[in-house]
């Protein structure tokens, strides 16, 4: 359908709409579904939305997938008892010295001090304060109304708008803009609804994600000899793989099955490989240290990532925390270029170890379930310290040396998560469990989002938070419906994105002007 | 490649003990190569990868090793474990990949061919070592680190058999004609052990071809 | 539509009484479309979230009962539906180039653009050396089905042995004795074989909270016990509906892997009279129950596993009326939440007394009174929830009776055939496989009994396994 492609309605679509009109039609037809924001937009806000997609520079979209539920109310929106009123002991809100204010910002820094977690014997003490003081300048907080309880739903949606722009996902998105000739323009090492593809069978195969589950091991398999015992040298490899490929294309196999997308895919996949093996990836995505006799690198001609040492000491334990790991990895990814989108984020499994001697509670969010308040700052703790170390990283490493930008300036951190968790609460329980629930709120954080923002509020009676006019930001208390587009398209909007024919909502509240 | 157990290889070689005659491989039936423009073609593309266990054990099964030694990163982790999702595996107890992948990864060619050059070393060195035992490669004429003939009987005796091994079938001529020049290119390209290169480059073609790995 | 008919299709289906009646009207103007070949259309086929449209459910609707006020009581809804549907059947919704109609027609989405029916490719002619093109080769059979079943390619020598049997007759009766020696094979049923794979999306095992062998960090539950159920519903001359019907376990015995039924086992805590296969287990109810009172997940998850209807996405809605009750105060009676939820909440009713670990003491067991015992403080409805619920807008008065009713649905053996589809063919049933699908999850159910050993022999025989 042209309009959602070019923005313009082919010639016998405007007959058709026209047609429609004369016959009493109070609606253009439904080919213009979805199109009809792109058709009223002002000229000028159209120009707007292309404007940053012309730099020419890459930018760079990390997703931190907080599986299980992460509630807003427990972070960043956090109620005090003192504002309420009489549903103070029902409803989830905390005792008012938990709940720190922000010198000069709307949002809230929640402390917990459990003797606990749930029915496991550790202590929980968490104190979001210091990562608000530092980030605030870059940190958005929207809040938002889903469309599903269900987790893998609810992950993908997450991502999708709920099929905001023909279900495609926001890395999908960022990798179509920024990813293309990029080795792996997305990765993906999370879990669940959060790995899913989008539905929008029109682009391209390379915008999909690669899936990596174990982040220190996968480098490994990015040359197709180097390290493996007994294979040639290059200059064989080479000579081996062209007889093959001449052998196999002229092959009766090869021939008989020459239109099968499945051999379609392989041959276009296999010719792509020596590009990547030409970016030595194998090494400089490669964080695990030469360390025989576990690791023998050095013995089998592999060396350790020159940027091993500083992530290593970044994300000690990112051998045996898949989280850490990730974060690792997805900062390499970034700085050598392999990559314009890259999904990380804690899974289900319990992982042992830290200073607490747990890393991950079973379920992560999701232990909100037996025990929420716990949980919650748990969590919200762990995605903030790997947040803070993966920002400091990217803060670190130059872009641009004529602008003078770090990769941080170009990159956003949206941490997606399933839905919010449920607000009531035995009287006065410290200690209780939550259910999912829809109304809960999203953070970003980047340079290019409008920083030290909440977009929305909270109704402290209920805990409930409340919706706002994405182009404006203005507060609309008492909006409690779905907003799943404007989640997606506020993110596309503060990177910079094309987003003309997209029919996506005006989100430019998202945006740092 | 580990430089030491290369040395080992043509040490032996060259050793004043002259190896045991084995008889090679039976020669092949080369088919001829049916015209491209009359091939029947299939409408439907019914294919599927092998995945990690099949190609484990097709490479095992083809190049007699054990399933557990065929390939393995560092000297100590199965590379099928190591790229299980990569190769279109599931991993249900970790990270809940409780479904394959429908479609090949981007690494999957890479991380296929890590797996059958590990193979295919382990099988040409075997052979090497101890040749009046050998499995694949025997039977070869050699001058030192060369064949004594690129395109003798008994190289094309070897692609036959490695073709039957990997692709369950007789070699066409096309095949025959290209791994022969292989043969010759490899021993005009410089490399130290041309011989060797060409024992595994044949197995590495063969068996990493998209007619061995999807069915 | 005659009101008769409209008042036989809501009143008295058994399987498309929806609110409002409009998969069954579907299937009742379209009897012969694949999309209600035992089953219905999903309310995605019009609905993008309902009661929201989409393109094709748009189109419907400017043509329904044009001028009459809304909303259309059910009867004014399913007696206009018809024409509606007739009146858009040369159009293109979607914009793909495909009518309507022949979308409806061939199993495609009309609202889908990217659901369109294949064009019908002749095979071309020629000859072909390795392959029998467009029609069922054995030879090809024979690989894949030694590589499907047993896990590794035959042999050259083996092929040509094949090959050089004297009839293709006797190739194929040598074929049917090689599939059942491979289905005894550890490939196919041993641990973490391909029977596993299967299950793997039911049970959805977290490793980290394993009990007994191979132990996770925070020992929970032991869900080998569900693998040794499902592997052993699906093997032998055993009747697959057991994996839900069961009241008994299964032990799984290694050296070579064997399945044997008992009575009972140290890590399961459910009485015989009140099990119900996989979906009473002490994992089930410990990972989908867990702390919930009224467990929509348990019911969701059971669902969508065993019998392919995945509510989350608007399949297999079977409204009930009077519902959603909301009995545990969760808000689902909303207007967004209740399409979903007047079919999800009785669904849920007979799992009411089932606990999770949320009682020490009442551990993964049958508690009766368990929400009146342990979840008082959940809402003051909670204890007027019923035991009896609803799925496929039958009544059932608990989850045994739920149990039978589900197996012995057309859903479970099409999802069931599903399962096997995925795996062997590598993609779930397109269009233009339907015919054969549609015979092959019909003969399972029938004539087969539900023993999927028999699923199996007859699966490699479709053109869509063994054609290339």
């Amino acid at each position: 359908m042209a309009l959602r492609t070019n923005g313009k309605l082919s010639r016998r679509e405007l007959i058709k709409a026209l047609s429609m009109a004369t016959a009493g039609s109070t609606a253009l037809s439904p080919l213009l579904a979805g199109c009809r924001q792109s058709l009223q937009t002002p000229e000028e806000l159209e120009r707007g939305l292309r404007r940053d997609a012309l730099d020419g520079k890459p930018k760079f979209l990390i997703v931190i997938a907080a599986a299980g539920g992460a509630s807003i109310v427990d972070s960043f929106l956090a109620v005090r008892a003192s504002e309420s009123g009489p549903n103070a002991a029902r409803i989830n809100c905390f005792p008012d010295a938990q709940v720190q204010a922000v010198s000069g910002s709307p949002f809230r820094a929640v402390r917990v001090d459990a003797p606990k977690l749930g029915s496991i014997p550790i202590a929980v003490r968490a104190d979001q304060l210091a990562f608000v003081n530092k980030y605030k300048d870059d940190l958005l907080v929207a809040t938002s109304v889903g469309t599903s309880v269900n987790h893998v739903i609810a992950q993908k949606r997450s991502l999708t708008g709920n099929g905001a722009w023909k279900g495609r996902t926001l890395q999908e998105c960022v990798a179509l803009q920024w990813g293309q000739g990029l080795p792996l323009p997305s990765v993906n090492m999370a879990v669940g609804g959060y790995t899913e593809r989008g539905t929008d069978g029109s682009l391209p195969a390379s915008v999909y994600a690669e899936a990596v589950a174990k982040p220190s091991l996968w480098p490994l398999g990015l040359d197709g000899a180097r390290g493996v015992p007994g294979a040639p040298a290059k200059d064989v490899v080479t000579l081996a793989r062209k007889a093959r490929d001449d052998v196999d294309a002229a092959s009766v196999f090869r021939t008989t099955f020459s239109e099968s997308s499945v051999i379609k895919r392989w041959v276009a996949q296999r010719e792509e490989t020596s590009r990547l093996e030409q970016q030595d990836l194998i090494t400089r995505l490669n964080v695990i240290p030469n360390m025989p006799p576990q690791i023998p690198l050095t013995q089998y001609g592999l060396e350790t990532s020159p940027d091993g040492a500083a992530l290593r000491a970044a994300f000690p334990r990112f051998f045996d925390d898949p989280f850490q790991g990730q974060a690792a990895l997805a900062f390499l990814l970034l700085k050598y270029r392999v990559s314009a989108a890259v999904t990380i984020g804690p899974d289900f499994n319990v992982v042992l170890g830290g200073a607490a001697g747990l890393a991950n509670p079973p379920l992560a969010f999701d232990f909100s379930h037996n025990d929420h308040r716990a949980g919650q700052a748990f969590m919200w703790q762990r995605i903030l310290d790997t947040a803070d170390k993966l920002i400091t990283l990217l803060k670190a490493e130059p872009f641009d040396a004529a602008t003078g930008e770090s990769l941080w300036d170009r990159t956003l951190i949206y941490v997606a998560t399933d839905f919010g968790r449920t607000r009531s609460r035995p009287d006065n329980a410290t200690e209780f469990g939550s259910g999912h629930d829809l109304n809960n709120g999203f953070v970003m954080l980047s340079p290019m989002v409008k920083g030290n923002t909440v977009l929305g509020g909270v109704d402290a009676s209920t805990g409930l938070t409340y919706g706002f006019d994405a182009r404006t930001g203005a507060p609309q208390p008492g909006k409690l419906t779905s907003n799943e587009p404007d989640i997606f398209s506020g993110v596309l909007h503060a990177m910079g994105a094309d987003l003309s024919g997209s029919g996506l909502p005006d989100a430019s509240a998202f945006k740092n002007a | 490649m580990r430089p030491e157990l290369s040395t080992v290889v043509v040490a032996l070689l060259l050793s004043a003990c002259p190896p045991a005659k084995v008889d090679p491989p039976p020669p092949p039936v080369v088919m001829e190569q049916p015209d491209a423009g009359g091939l029947a073609r299939s409408v439907t593309g019914n294919l599927r990868f092998k995945g990690p266990e099949r190609l484990n054990a097709d490479f095992a099964a083809a190049l007699e090793l054990q399933p557990a030694d065929v390939c393995k990163e560092l000297g100590q982790y199965a590379c099928v474990g190591v790229h299980n999702l990569a190769m279109g595996g599931v991993d249900p107890y970790g990270p809940g990949v409780y479904e394959p992948s429908p479609v090949t990864a981007v690494t999957t060619p890479l991380v296929v061919e890590r797996l059958a050059w590990g193979a295919c070393a382990q099988r040409v060195d075997k052979d090497l070592v101890a040749p009046s035992s050998a499995v694949v490669f025997r039977g070869l004429p050699m001058t030192g680190p060369r064949l004594t003939k690129p395109d003798g009987a008994e190289v094309v005796a070897i692609i036959g058999e490695m073709t039957r091994r990997g692709l369950l079938r007789e070699p066409y001529e096309n095949e025959v004609t290209r791994y022969v020049q292989l043969a010759k290119d490899l021993d005009g390209s410089g490399t130290a052990e041309p011989a060797r290169a060409w024992m595994v480059s044949l197995c590495f073609a063969v068996l990493s071809s998209s007619e061995s790995v999807f069915y | 539509m005659d009101r008769r008919v409209v008042a036989l299709v809501i009143g008295l289906s058994t399987v498309a009484t929806a609110k409002p009646p409009a998969a069954g009207v579907f299937c009742t103007t379209y009897p012969t479309s694949p999309e209600c070949a035992g089953r219905q259309p999903a309310c995605t086929f019009c609905h993008v979230a309902a009661p929201q449209r989409n393109v094709f459910g748009a189109s419907l609707e400017q043509r329904l009962a044009p001028g009459a006020a809304r909303p259309l009581s059910d009867g004014d809804f399913a007696m206009a539906l018809p024409a509606a549907l007739t009146a858009v059947e040369s159009l293109d919704a979607d914009g793909d180039g495909a009518t309507n109609l022949s979308e409806i027609q061939k199993g495609t989405l009309p609202a889908d653009g990217n659901s369109v029916p294949a064009a019908s490719t002749p095979c071309g002619s020629g000859t072909n050396p390795q392959y029998e093109v467009c029609k069922y080769d054995l030879r090809f059979v024979y690989r894949r089905l030694l590589l499907d079943f047993c896990g590794a390619s035959p042999t050259f020598a083996q092929l040509k042995t094949f090959k050089e049997r004297p009839s293709d007759d006797e190739r194929r009766a040598f074929l049917e004795v090689e599939l059942d020696r491979c289905l005894s094979s550890e490939f196919w049923r041993g641990k973490n074989g391909q029977l596993w794979k299967v299950a793997h999306p039911k049970i959805r095992p977290v490793g980290s909270l394993k009990q007994g062998e191979d132990p996770g960090a925070i020992p929970l539950s032991d869900y080998y016990d569900d693998y040794a159920l499902f592997a052993w519903s699906q093997t032998d001359d055993h009747d697959a509906r057991e994996v839900l019907t069961a009241d008994f376990f299964v032990r799984r015995l290694t050296g070579p892997t064997r399945y044997e039924k008992v009575q009972a086992l140290a890590s399961q805590k459910c009485d015989q009279a009140h099990r119900a296969g996989n979906m009473t287990t002490d994992w089930a109810l410990t990972y989908f129950v867990m702390f919930t009172a009224l467990p929509r997940n348990a019911a969701s998850q059971m669902y969508r596993a065993y019998l392919g209807l995945d509510i989350a996405k608007q399949e297999g809605l079977f409204a009930v009326p009077n519902e959603p009750q909301d009995y545990d105060g969760k808000g689902v009676q909303q207007a967004a939440c209740a399409a979903c939820h007047a079919t999800l909440d009785p669904l849920t009713y007979p799992f009411r007394n089932y606990n999770g670990i949320s009682s020490a003491m009442y551990e993964t067991q049958y508690v009766p009174n368990r929400l009146e015992l342990g979840f008082r403080d959940v809402s003051p409805r909670i204890g007027q929830t019923p035991e009896a619920g609803f799925i496929f807008n039958q009544r059932v008065a608990n989850l045994r009776e739920w149990a039978q009713v589900a197996a012995d649905s057309d859903a479970f053996a099409i999802a069931t055939t599903t399962d096997y589809w995925k795996l062997l063919i590598g993609h779930p049933p397109r269009p233009e496989e339907n015919a054969e699908f549609v015979a092959t999850w019909k003969r399972f159910k029938n004539e087969h009994q539900h023993r999927v050993q028999k699923l199996l022999h007859d699966l490699v025989k479709t053109e869509a396994y063994g054609a290339p």
